[in-house]
């Protein structure tokens, strides 16, 4: 059970590394991942349906998942409408394309090439570290970015607009680079999740939003939104592993599979309920809340 | 130098009506003159700041930086010679950012923000410098979030993040209005002396007809969207509480302590 945890979470952990830049850095709720995490399959099984290396089909996805954002974002800036509305639309058209580009409701790739060819032998622990060693580029790399000046200027576009622009940031820009790298990853997502389940289904996406809000609002319980980037990216992290735990044993303890959905909107519901009682000042959450507090008030002496 | 030449601004209000907020305004405002804002609700000077930061575009007239005419500049643009410091502290400075990253922020107006990191180690020994000045001993929480300090430290750490860069123009927006007597002394004491030891332009609004007439080496009073009173050097000096009153008659132009 804990390899089928390994194995599942990187993908969910990947787009929920996008939502988090989106929803949480940036400000803005981006429901359009449902369809970019499908797109993103479809792209990778249509390359490697063509003959293309498994690892340029990786890539394929990363850039039309961006692609996807720029013309979310066009439509934004163009039409001068909510982010939110600007990824709704683009999101229920995209389902039609993606049903286009995959040629029908599902393509199995058994017998294709994949990512985990690149590893001399086939174990499944094998694989699980291949996975995990991409999630942790991507984080470092992710991590970095956000450190930089650049990254900076993106961080306080999403905490205070009016002040960025005060200082001279383009929030425009801000939002676009964001935006751009939140849609590659979920397309990363997607195309990973096509790799280990061996077929892309049009069905993949659906609920992906609420898959990442929920990673994401499970792992605020652990690491409160503070602002600290270190501490937001590891609560994507446990927020997007403790998803796929509740889940799996759901469904290993007998759980129908067609109530995935209820179980999904419960888990958020949970998260959501908690996260807003911490906010009031009620501690549901009682020793964590406490271990916190402690780490909290040693932090404030070393800095005197 | 800085001129606004014949500028107006005309909102529509709810039933369609033009509501002028800014009818004509002409001025020059010299390098280092430190200019002091007053007017009653309505007069036109929040509109006239924001015309100057490019977050209202005027109806007509325009706006002038050593003569280059700078209208049309978006409000982000206008960061490579403007600064400004709002009303409410919390709007100056990030709360989720420490304090370093928020310096770090104002420290690189104007310049391009890469994928370098956004300090260097000389800049942030200069930064320390300049937060030490403040007497809040800042310095020492470089790591602090933005959050944990009082409106008073906040409002103190975005005047210091307003003249980093030694803007051409530095508005301030009422800063101190919502702060208490003491922090209000505190704050306008570092800003007048930061305003002289870098030699800055700058316009301070305010509705507290004291601090007009304490700070600063020029005063100018809006009403109805029009100058109706500026004067300067001498005449300022020697300007009376009486003598503001006149140009407003009943109309009090704020509480006065």
């Amino acid at each position: 059970m804990i390899a089928d945890i390994a194995l599942a979470t990187p993908p969910v952990a990947m787009m929920a590394l996008g939502l988090f830049l989106m929803f949480r850095v940036l400000g803005e709720l981006d429901l359009s991942v449902d369809a970019t995490y499908t797109n993103g399959a479809a792209v990778i099984a249509l390359a490697t349906l063509s003959g293309l290396s498994p690892w340029l089909g990786l890539l394929a996805a990363a850039l039309t998942g961006a692609l996807v954002s720029l013309l979310v974002f066009a439509i934004h800036r163009i039409g001068r409408t909510a982010y939110l509305l600007a990824s709704l639309i683009v999101l229920t058209g995209l389902y039609s394309i993606n049903l286009r580009v995959l040629g029908g409701a599902t393509v199995g790739l058994i017998g294709q090439p994949s990512i985990f060819d690149s590893v001399p032998f086939a174990a499944e622990w094998v694989r699980i570290a291949l996975l995990l060693a991409i999630l942790a580029v991507v984080c470092a790399a992710l991590f970095g970015f956000l450190k930089t000046a650049f990254g900076l200027s993106m961080r306080a576009s999403g905490n205070n607009a009016v002040m960025a622009r005060a200082n001279g940031v383009d929030t425009r820009k801000t939002l676009l680079v964001g935006a751009l790298l939140a849609g590659a990853l979920y397309g990363l997502g997607g195309a990973l999740q096509v790799q280990i389940q061996g077929y892309a289904d049009i069905t993949m996406g659906i609920g992906a939003i609420i898959v990442c809000v929920a990673a994401v609002f499970i792992g605020e319980l652990f690491f409160p939104p503070e602002g600290r980037i270190g501490a937001g990216l590891a609560g994507v992290l446990v927020g997007s592993t403790l998803y796929v735990v509740i889940l799996t044993v759901a469904l290993r303890s007998g759980l129908p599979p067609t109530d995935l959905r209820l179980a999904t909107a419960s888990i958020l519901l949970v998260a959501v309920l908690l996260s807003s009682a911490r906010l009031r000042g009620r501690h549901l959450m009682g020793p964590l809340e406490r271990v916190r507090r402690v780490r909290w008030s040693l932090r404030r002496a070393e800095t005197r | 130098m800085i001129a606004l030449k014949d500028i107006h601004v005309a909102f529509t209000v709810g039933d369609g009506a033009r509501m002028r907020a800014l009818d004509g305004i002409d001025l020059v405002i010299e390098d280092g003159a430190f200019v002091t804002l007053i007017g009653t609700n309505g007069a036109g000077k929040s509109t006239l700041l924001n015309v100057l930061a490019g977050t209202v575009d005027p109806t007509r007239g325009h706006l002038l930086v050593d003569g280059v005419d700078v209208t049309r500049t978006r409000d982000f643009q206008r960061a490579t010679w403007l600064s400004r410091v709002f009303p409410d502290p919390r709007l100056g400075t990030c709360d989720q950012l420490t304090i370093e990253e928020n310096l770090a922020l104002a420290l690189a107006k104007g310049k391009r923000r890469g994928i370098g990191r956004p300090l260097t180690s000389c800049e942030r020994t200069m930064l320390k410098d300049r937060l030490a000045d403040l007497g809040l001993g800042l310095e020492a929480r470089l790591s602090t979030p933005a959050r944990l300090l009082s409106s008073g430290q906040r409002q103190s750490l975005t005047v210091l993040m307003a003249t980093l860069s030694q803007p051409r123009l530095l508005l301030l927006d009422e800063h101190v209005a919502n702060l208490d007597p003491r922090t209000q002394a505190n704050i306008l004491t570092v800003t007048d002396t930061t305003i002289r030891r870098q030699g800055l332009a700058a316009i301070m609004v305010t509705h507290d007809v004291r601090h007009a007439l304490d700070f600063g080496d020029r005063l100018i009073a809006l009403k109805a969207g029009r100058i109706v009173l500026d004067v300067s050097g001498e005449a300022k000096a020697s300007l009376k509480m009486a003598d503001i009153d006149a140009v407003y008659g009943n109309e009090r132009i704020a509480a006065v302590a």
